[in-house]
């Protein structure tokens, strides 16, 4: 059974209609009492009938599954249905077999066991479900309370401790095997940490991460990565992400030496970047040759086709340094 | 010689800076925790702090805000692993004058020190980025009362993202390493001093406070 919470509220408007005619009545007439008693039925009925659904439909959605709070509030029912209808049948039997015709009688009883019955239910079906229902989210919400902040201390725990022994190991060992051991463990963590990086790079910045944490483990090198902004993956964003993991490549395999600084700045006009490292470096002039494919091919081609540039500069002893833009 | 304390909640950080960068400064003191960190840094009065943003009971921030009205003379350089932006940002916004990681070299960490001391800023890359990443928003409806990074701001802050030391930022952009000093400077005093609308937005847009 579904009934619209809208019409719920009908009915508790229709309730409000026999009390504005008792009260507009009473002052001329005062209806006979089974009038009265039928009036007063249908007040109370229409005043807090509406509230037992809505309480109860929610309670029943609420508590699925809780079968002891359903029995409760389904005991509670019968009582106020007890309570409803057997007041008045008690009043009529009584007043009918000892208090010969006096319907005031009959009237009086029924009414006041419509009462008592009303504020049972009300008490009962209404107070009760939505004070348990009350109580239980606050329990809830402490509890994921309590949740989140051990999460964060376990988190601040593992960012003072471990994260910081991976960050010495990685700049005191020398043994290649245990600097990727760290810096692949250091990554995992601090992807947990602060959480929300996904495994799967959907944005430039991620696949540029991806890039670098691949060169850095292929070479043991350090790539010093900081980008700023980021955007969506086209086939564009993916030239200028191939052009950075060739250049970064080209550096960790010829520069001879373990750092690389990689920048990436990603804003609306355009994707720039620039790549460098310290290393022996080498002389534009003389490395047209052969040497130059690599470079010529992978990095300036991959731009020019979408409208991009690369500038190359270095010199032998001053490192190596690619410029990438594209708009 | 530059009188420097170390604040640092693990004795291995600090007796790994003591071995970098102990030749270079004369090391005053060692503080542990925050509670010490504050009297230490009032009764010491060290010229350069090397301060651990990450510790117990409210970490570096916490140290700032205790101590950066009554020690004006004092200089902070935040020294953290996290590269988490509210950390970068906050303790900058709390009055540190620089910022580096710890996996920084000893030769740059000293030169982050010198550079701190003298009054400059020490935009490490990452921190670079994350200014960068702050102030980002474009020309479009800008607001001329906001402190805006300059044109040359930013070109300097590229560079410095991208691993260029001040010396060579300079070079780049043929302007005098002072002249980047000066840059550097007036980009931490935007930082610091701005309640910008934009740097809310990139707060919220990260779920940080600042």
């Amino acid at each position: 059974m579904h009934i619209r919470t809208r019409w719920l509220m009908v009915l508790f408007g229709l309730g409000v209609v026999p009390v504005v005619w008792l009260v507009l009545v009473w002052n001329t007439t005062p209806p006979p009492w089974p009038v009265l008693t039928a009036d007063f039925i249908a007040v109370v009925g229409l005043l807090v009938g509406p509230w037992l659904v809505l309480v109860g439909r929610r309670f029943v959605r609420e508590l699925r599954g809780d079968r002891e709070a359903g029995r409760v509030y389904s005991r509670i029912l019968i009582v106020t249905a007890i309570i409803a209808i057997g007041g008045p049948l008690a009043g009529a039997t009584v007043g009918g077999l000892f208090i010969e015709d006096v319907p005031g009688a009959t009237a009086g009883v029924a009414v006041f066991s419509i009462l008592a019955a009303t504020l049972v239910a009300l008490v009962g079906a209404v107070l009760f479900p939505w004070m348990y229902l009350l109580t239980r989210s606050v329990t809830r919400e402490r509890a994921a309370r309590v949740r989140a902040e051990e999460r964060a201390e376990l988190a601040a725990h593992l960012h003072d401790s471990v994260l910081q022994a991976l960050t010495l190991m990685q700049k005191q060992a020398d043994n290649p095997a245990v600097l990727r051991l760290a810096r692949r463990t250091e990554r995992e963590l601090r992807a947990w940490l602060y959480g929300g990086r996904s495994e799967v790079a959907d944005d430039i910045a991620g696949a540029v991460r991806a890039a670098v944490e691949e060169v850095e483990d292929r070479f043991a090198v350090t790539v010093e990565l900081v980008t700023v902004g980021t955007g969506p993956l086209d086939a564009r964003s993916r030239a200028v992400i191939g052009a950075i993991r060739e250049a970064l490549t080209n550096a960790a395999k010829h520069a001879g030496v373990r750092r690389i600084s990689a920048f990436v700045e990603v804003t609306d006009s355009e994707v720039y970047a620039v790549v460098r490292d310290r290393g022996r470096g080498f002389d534009p002039a003389t490395a047209a040759g052969v040497g130059r494919r690599g470079i010529a091919d992978s990095i300036e081609g991959r731009l020019r086709q979408y409208g991009g540039t690369a500038t190359i500069r270095s010199a032998v002893g001053d490192g190596t340094e690619v410029e990438v833009r594209l708009p | 010689m530059i009188r420097l304390l170390i604040v640092d909640d693990h004795t291995v950080v600090r007796s790994g800076v003591r071995v970098e960068v102990g030749d270079a400064f004369d090391i005053v003191g060692e503080a542990a925790d925050v509670a010490s960190a504050v009297p230490a840094i009032l009764a010491l009065q060290p010229d350069v702090v090397l301060l651990d943003v990450h510790m117990p009971d409210g970490g570096g921030r916490a140290v700032l805000d205790a101590v950066v009205a009554t020690a004006p003379a004092v200089r902070f350089l935040a020294l953290s692993v996290s590269d988490a932006a509210e950390d970068v940002i906050g303790v900058i916004r709390a009055g540190a004058r620089g910022y580096v990681t710890k996996a920084i070299s000893g030769p740059d960490l000293c030169e982050a020190i010198r550079r701190v001391h003298a009054g400059d800023a020490y935009f490490s890359p990452s921190l670079a980025g994350f200014v960068l990443d702050a102030f980002r928003g474009d020309a479009r409806g800008l607001d001329p009362e906001l402190d805006q990074l300059t044109r040359r701001e930013r070109e300097v802050l590229r560079l410095v993202a991208a691993g260029y030391t001040y010396k060579e930022v300079g070079a780049k952009l043929a302007i005098s390493g002072r002249t980047v000093e000066t840059h550097a400077a007036a980009v931490l005093r935007k930082l610091q001093l701005s309640n910008r609308r934009e740097l809310r937005r990139w707060a919220a847009r990260r779920h940080l406070t600042l």
